[in-house]
């Protein structure tokens, strides 16, 4: 299916979905909890070894100084 | 086949060696023929060996060396965590999820990680980039999803148990298509940290089992509250398996007549063999309404679209992996492009704000009807699963959730055992609770296996 059908299906699908939908006017629930755990203790983070190992695998490139190198974005070309 | 809690005893007697387990589920998978796991531990031997030796010591864990099949969208370290997508397809995880530390501590064993719908987006189990996953249980019939692997790992018999994600219905939907249990525990309950995101309001990890006792006993290895987690509960021990009953003496249990208006009078059939049992076993079935049951749906779509299309927004290639939009499937790209044009500031009022106050009455609605029952007994799926490959359109394949959403959109528990079948097609009866109470949920299912 080209990227032209899937976006005419996909806005077809929205318009549906919202004509279901009437007329409401209520709060907004985002989440059902209110009580968020957004704070940490503080304290000295855990120091994984093999993180670092593991995260570079995942990697494109990396320099010669082991750090890796991000791409460039396909939008400031 | 013995239930779990026999195997379990077995292990620990040392008759059977978790390495012998673990062993016989390796080759099993090397064979399988339903594409449910995609990759297999390559430790998982080892990890057996130790387990081994902890059972001789008298000091392993309440998992025993039990195989676990884990959903592609949890993390598992150096393991691929693909979400079945090219997206991600040479992603190895860099560190374990809680819930899979919490499985190791207990001596579970990560046998593989299971295939699924791409990054949790279907409802049949054919959407992954590594191709559809077969049922065990319904021979040319989808799985069902997005949880397909996890499900079809277990009626399939290559492990002992699974875990899966829920947004939508994503546990419960291919278990009733596959004829096995599966539970989405309440919102907060399971921490979701190594969960890759579909929509993180309404995500949950839970369990997928034959039994209910060990299904139940693989989640109380899971949940409780986490540090970690941005929305978790404070409730530190769910001990599910020692207060297990099928005594229903004094259980009210709702049936919601919306449902049946929605469902095929074939499944609706089992389901009202299934209330019969409960009542015969001492149950109260008390009518129940949900008038704003087809809001559901569309509020729960308009949602996710736009929590998905943030998820994704991290897919953009430049540090690991594919730009999403490039290499994904079809489905995946529908729920971008709807999801960016939401986000749009000037649509916002007009679906996603609109969706959130929908979701302020549907969860109020809901809790409002279990306020004086116990649960909600009801169908799973409003149809029968459709033949693999039969080609549906978007807004058929989203109806599969039409009876799911809600306690999602609530936050509620719901669990979903075997009703019956129609032919041989698995029907699966889903039961509903108020938040926390996923023991009512247990004791219900374990009545029903009883009577079977």
């Amino acid at each position: 299916m080209t990227q032209e059908k899937i976006k005419e299906e996909a806005e077809k699908v929205l318009e549906e979905l919202s004509l279901t939908l009437g007329e409401v006017e209520l709060e907004e629930t985002y989440y059902v909890l209110k009580d968020l755990n957004v704070l940490r203790d503080d304290g000295t983070p855990e120091n994984k070894k093999e993180f670092r190992k593991l995260a570079l695998k995942n990697t494109h490139k990396i320099d010669e100084d082991g750090y890796f190198i991000a791409e460039v974005g396909t939008w400031v070309l | 086949m013995g239930t779990l809690d026999e195997k379990l005893h077995s292990l620990r007697a040392g008759e059977i060696s978790a390495e012998q387990n673990i062993q016989n589920f390796l080759d099993k998978i090397e064979n399988e023929k339903y594409n449910a796991i995609l990759y297999v531990n390559s430790e998982a031997l080892e990890e057996a060996r130790n387990v081994d030796r902890k059972i001789k010591q008298g000091r392993a864990g309440k998992l025993s060396g039990l195989a676990i099949a884990v959903k592609s969208n949890i993390n598992v370290k150096g393991l691929k965590t693909s979400c079945a997508s090219k997206t991600l397809e040479n992603y190895s995880a860099t560190y374990d999820a809680t819930v899979i530390e919490r499985i190791r501590r207990e001596d579970g064993i990560v046998i593989g990680m299971a295939n699924m719908d791409e990054f949790a987006c279907g409802s049949s189990g054919e959407t992954s980039y590594f191709g559809p996953i077969l049922n065990p249980a319904a021979r040319g019939r989808i799985p069902g999803g997005s949880s397909s692997g996890s499900a079809a790992s277990i009626a399939g018999g290559l492990s002992d148990l699974a875990i899966g994600s829920d947004t939508g219905g994503s546990i419960r939907n291919p278990a009733s298509h596959c004829g096995i249990i599966g539970i989405k525990p309440t919102y907060g309950l399971v921490p979701r940290q190594g969960l890759i995101d579909l929509a993180m309001s309404f995500d949950q990890i839970g369990t997928l089992g034959r039994d209910v006792y060990s299904t139940a006993l693989l989640l109380e290895v899971i949940a409780g509250y986490s540090k970690r987690e941005a929305v978790s509960r404070k409730v530190e021990n769910s001990d599910y398996t020692s207060k297990l009953t099928p005594d229903l003496e004094g259980y009210k249990i709702g049936y919601v007549t919306e449902f049946e208006e929605l469902t095929d009078r074939r499944i609706n059939s089992e389901i009202k063999k299934s209330l019969e049992k409960l009542e015969m076993q001492g149950a109260e079935l008390v009518e129940v309404n949900l008038p704003n049951l087809n809001k559901a749906l569309p509020t729960y779509y308009l949602t996710t679209f736009v929590e998905f299309f943030s998820a994704t927004r991290k897919y953009d290639g430049r540090r690991y992996g594919y730009k999403i939009e490039d290499v994904c499937g079809e489905e995946i790209l529908r729920r971008i492009h709807i999801g960016s044009y939401i986000s749009q500031k000037e649509y916002s009022g007009k679906y996603y704000r609109k969706a959130l106050q929908f979701r302020s009455l549907i969860t109020r609605e809901l809790l409002e009807a279990l306020r004086d029952i116990d649960l909600i007994a009801g169908p799973t799926t409003p149809k029968l699963p459709h033949r693999l490959g039969d080609k549906i359109s978007p807004l058929d394949m989203y109806s599969y959730d039409v009876l799911t959403v809600q306690a999602n959109l609530a936050g509620i528990p719901a669990g979903v055992t075997r009703a019956g079948e129609v032919g041989n097609i698995p029907v699966g009866i889903q039961l509903q609770a108020k938040p926390l109470e996923e023991q009512k949920i247990f004791n219900v299912m374990l009545a029903l296996e009883a009577s079977s």
